[in-house]
């Protein structure tokens, strides 16, 4: 796991080894892919619903994606959120230092430009 | 786009049968492969397609889901307006489309790398469909306060409110238990599998060279095709789009799609056939829990 303050270097290791699905139910989330143009390995994250309209709830999390066996920290360079989801991605584990400020809507396939291969945690709403 | 020979080439439709397995040295062998032009991913059709949740079978497992999180939340004393899912790409679908990277023209000179808005899950949350639920609705659906905490609540018959709610314990009615059907997790985990082997294929590896020296002599300095759109991802849309342009025209030109479709086919089968009993028990949870959606959907009429 990787626990960092901002000032210390991060270890980056792009190269996720397998698909990761998380959650619980059927309904897709979110969508990591490795690379900007969608190839490569794929994190998931399954819920039992849509999201709702409020982003005062957080409907799913996770703390740390180096704890997933796939190789996942610091891997994602493009994301989609889906069913009304929007999105709050953070550099380090346990949601610190957050790459956008508040909950983004990635349903327009968009790459994570700056922060690409940078998150380690996220919230959906 | 501008064409060349080799590309006029490949746009004949070719096959490239090489029959028996290929020995690489290391003691990996390689599948026989055969090769076909590939310009669009609706040529895509993947082995491992035949053991995913279709999209006329997941439509009608959203459904009864939605059906009986209502009918839960009705026992809590709610009136649910949670929304039926729709509309979602299956596994199989998803990890079709940009599997070997951008390959449609048409979307590519529009929308560079990004997905079109057809497949990219657009969902405001003010647009038309979205679910705005009381608190009490929420926290029956969801079975959690909006601080995240477990809620406590009984029906009229004493019933906990299940954990997860009633949202997941809809899901879990129509799984018929805690868990699903195995085979879309299966089949997401073996083209995974079938990725791994592909990118260590010595065809593969030789057709991305291809490809790497037709971006060389656009003046890129790109060991794979993902690093082309890599390479631009903190750039405008513009540079976006003329990078996913040029990288699509050196797919097209050396086929790279149609080798490394060729590949990976070639490993997903073999993949099939070494996972035969475990897909097989997967298509039957699957069957089962179909036969469980049809008699609720039925029940519901």
């Amino acid at each position: 796991m990787l626990l960092a303050s901002p000032a210390m270097a991060v270890s980056v290791s792009p190269y996720a080894t397998g698909n990761v699905s998380v959650g619980s139910g059927t309904t897709l989330r979110n969508e990591f892919r490795q690379n900007v143009d969608g190839s490569g390995y794929y994190w998931k994250t399954f819920g039992s619903a849509d999201c709702t309209t409020t982003t005062s709830d957080v409907d799913d999390s996770w703390a740390d994606t180096s704890s997933h066996s796939g190789g996942w920290d610091n891997s994602a360079s493009w994301a989609v959120d889906y069913n009304q989801c929007d999105t709050r991605l953070s550099r380090y584990a346990n949601f610190s230092t957050e790459l956008t400020s508040g909950w983004t809507n990635y349903g327009s396939g968009a790459s994570l430009a700056a922060i690409n291969d940078l998150t380690s945690s996220y919230k959906l709403s | 786009m501008r064409r060349t020979g080799v590309g006029s080439a490949v746009a004949i439709v070719t096959a490239l049968l090489l029959s028996g397995c290929l020995s690489t040295g290391g003691g990996r062998s390689e599948p026989a492969i055969s090769v076909h032009t590939i310009t669009s991913s609706s040529q895509i059709q993947l082995p491992l397609a035949r053991f995913g949740t279709t999209p006329a079978d997941q439509e009608a497992m959203f459904a009864a889901i939605n059906i009986e999180q209502r009918d839960c939340a009705r026992r809590f004393g709610v009136i649910s307006t949670i929304p039926m899912t729709t509309d979602q790409l299956t596994e199989v679908q998803s990890d079709t489309v940009r599997r070997y990277g951008v390959i449609n023209a048409g979307e590519v000179a529009r929308y560079g790398y990004d997905l079109p808005p057809s497949a990219d899950g657009s969902d405001s949350k003010s647009g038309p469909g979205a679910w705005n639920p009381t608190v009490r609705e929420a926290e029956v659906l969801e079975g959690h306060d909006a601080s995240g905490q477990p809620v406590q609540l009984r029906a009229a018959d004493g019933t906990r409110l299940p954990a997860g709610g009633c949202g997941l314990e809809g899901t879990r009615v129509v799984w018929g238990g805690k868990q699903g059907p195995q085979n879309d997790i299966l089949v997401g985990t073996l083209l995974g599998d079938a990725w791994a082997e592909t990118m260590a294929d010595s065809r593969a590896q030789a057709v991305a060279a291809k490809w790497s020296a037709c971006m060389a002599s656009h003046g890129y300095d790109f060991k794979h095709r993902w690093d082309a759109g890599n390479s631009v991802a903190t750039k405008d849309q513009a540079t976006k789009i003329a990078m996913a342009k040029l990288d699509l025209s050196c797919a097209l030109k050396t086929n790279y799609t149609g080798v490394w479709y060729a590949v990976d086919s070639a490993y997903q089968q073999r993949l099939i056939n070494a996972h035969e009993g475990e897909l097989t028990a997967a298509m039957d949870q699957y069957h089962q829990m179909m036969a469980r959606v049809h008699r609720i959907l039925q029940g519901a009429q």
